[in-house]
């Protein structure tokens, strides 16, 4: 190896032990600090919380209980689908221990759809632009490539025999070959200790890594949730408005004489009398007429109603042998949908007519 | 004092130290999932980041003011009306829509049903116009009066671009009551997109 490249290759070397030392703090504060006071990183995948948190961002959130919430804190909760949404409260209300949160993304010009029954929740405390990516690339296979062989670095760094003073074999590095370990005599007792030593440090070294992963394996294992991965959602609302429905009002026959005409049948056979009513009906449609007479002495022996032409016309007949003389007989009509005979119009009374004082006089309107 | 800091920064500037130190990184990524991909175990789920926006538009805009599709006028026990309304994600990211109804006044509306399907044209006219089809998962069977009532609950997925068609129609069942003549709601649909896919 030449001096330059072997140069270069040492610095590249430091550099990464170096960078990877203060970010490997910063990772053992933050997982210890998760593990001690409920902090909780927050990987943002979306962006409904712009301009304030964007997506990409890792964010640092505090566990605490619902009555510590505020209005304007920015808390993540879980979703009733599993996941997570991180959101700005905007009111809620409390409910013994728990609170109900409505909450919206700075972005959005809605409030989240369902409001949240929490007992707690993560209050966001400080977020990091962008670092949301990294971790999230980190977690991928490729990532996950990249911290395997940063690992073996880590591992192959940890193991090496360093260099000693004094000591003249093997350089740096280099790993000791078999006919080295066999101490020939005429080595001086001091450097065969240094030796001994040596490959103590060496298997303390291994010993203390073996350990030290598997820490590791066991956090990872009860510390899947590490960093999560939290949906500050986009919503957009669009409302549709103009649809007015309106439901019909059975409209009654005209009401009085002026606007019901009233005629005079000339008598049918046994002596049956009878008067017509029309009234313009217009253009309300086809309705059904129900209609009755008082007295109710009075024997009807025809009550039909034609609409034609936008006249409908009501014809009674009664058979006047059997009904009062010369009595006023009052005539109500009500109205109604034919399909929904429930849908009546108020009665009213069409009109009134005089039987007259013989069965075989006609009967007088009014 | 200050061969103490010698010796600690003599520590620091241990490659085995910083090594240590530097296995920090792979723990708490590592805890993600790391560990678990490694023994195949869990499946990895990464994380999903959606940039980009959505944009819901109905009939090609972001609000509409004048539907009259479903105006009826002397509605009777039996009427039925229909409308269609197209839905578009205008924007970026795959979104879900969901649609809520409100009315005021609710006396009459409270009366009526209404069902959505996924029928692109109107079956009929007024007032015995009809959506084909069956009801879309979540749909609604009653419109809402000041507190909203779900049209669609069911999340709908439109990818960027996409657009889709439904049919809402509102009737007025044979056994309503007389008392509701005259009656009249006018009737608000809300429709909400959301980026949350879940």
């Amino acid at each position: 190896m030449t001096g330059r490249l072997g140069q270069a290759v040492g610095w590249a070397r430091q550099g990464l032990l170096t960078v990877g030392a203060v970010l490997g703090v910063a990772c053992i504060l933050l997982t210890l600090g998760a593990a001690l006071f409920g902090l909780r990183p927050l990987v943002f995948e979306s962006g409904s919380m712009s301009p304030t948190i964007k997506t990409g961002d890792l964010a640092i959130s505090h566990r605490v209980d619902a009555s510590s919430l505020r209005k304007g804190d920015i808390v993540s909760v879980p979703t009733g689908t599993g996941t997570r949404v991180t959101h700005r409260i905007v009111s809620m209300t409390h409910e013994g221990s728990d609170a109900i949160l409505a909450l919206r993304g700075d972005a959005n010009t809605a409030t989240d759809a369902t409001p949240y029954r929490v007992s707690h929740a993560d209050v966001v405390l400080l977020h990091v632009p962008r670092v949301g990516y990294v971790v999230g690339w980190l977690s991928g296979p490729m990532g996950l490539f990249l911290l395997g062989l940063y690992a073996a670095f880590l591992v192959s760094v940890l193991v090496k025999r360093t260099p000693q003073s004094g000591s003249g074999a093997g350089g740096p590095g280099e790993p000791l070959s078999a006919e080295e370990r066999v101490v020939p005599p005429s080595i001086p007792a001091r450097k065969a200790s240094a030796r001994n030593a040596n490959d103590k440090a060496r298997l303390m070294a291994t010993g203390g890594l073996s350990v030290l992963l598997a820490a590791g394996f066991l956090a990872g294992a009860g510390a899947q949730s590490s960093v999560t991965p939290t949906l500050a959602a986009w919503t957009d609302q669009t409302p549709i408005t103009g649809a007015t429905l309106t439901a019909y009002t059975v409209p009654p026959p005209p009401s009085g004489t002026t606007s019901a005409v009233c005629a005079v049948l000339s008598a049918g056979s046994g002596n049956e009398q009878g008067v017509t009513y029309s009234w313009s009906s217009g253009s309300t449609g086809t309705l059904s007429y129900a209609t009755s007479v008082s007295p109710s002495t009075v024997v009807l022996t025809q009550s039909t109603t034609v609409t034609s032409g936008g006249t409908t016309t009501l014809t009674l007949k009664y058979d006047a042998p059997k009904s009062p003389k010369g009595t006023q007989v009052t005539v109500t009509v009500q109205s109604s949908v034919p399909s929904a005979p429930t849908w009546t119009s108020t009665p009213v009374t069409l009109g009134k007519f005089t039987t007259g004082a013989q069965p075989s006089s006609a009967p007088t309107c009014g | 004092m200050t061969s103490n800091l010698a010796s600690v920064g003599r520590v620091l500037a241990n490659a085995r130290t910083r090594a240590a130190l530097s296995l920090g990184v792979v723990m708490a990524v590592g805890a993600t999932g790391t560990f678990a991909y490694w023994t195949d175990s869990v499946p990895v789920t990464g994380t999903t980041f959606t940039a980009g926006t959505i944009d819901l538009q109905v009939n090609g805009a972001d609000s509409v003011s004048g539907y009259t599709s479903l105006n009826i006028n002397n509605m009777v026990p039996g009427n039925t009306v229909a409308g269609t309304l197209t839905i578009k994600n205008n924007g970026t990211a795959p979104m879900k829509y969901s649609a809520t109804s409100t009315s005021a006044p609710a006396v009459l509306s409270g009366a009526l049903t209404v069902t959505v399907t996924g029928a692109s044209t109107v079956t009929g006219a007024s007032p015995s116009a009809t959506c084909g089809g069956t009801a879309l998962p979540g749909a609604g069977s009653t419109l809402g009066g000041a507190t909203a009532a779900p049209l669609i609950s069911t999340g709908r997925q439109l990818n960027p671009g996409a657009s889709e068609t439904i049919c809402i129609q509102v009737g007025m069942p044979a056994n309503a009551a007389s008392s509701l003549q005259g009656a009249s709601s006018a009737v608000t649909f809300t429709f909400t997109g959301t980026s949350d896919l879940s």
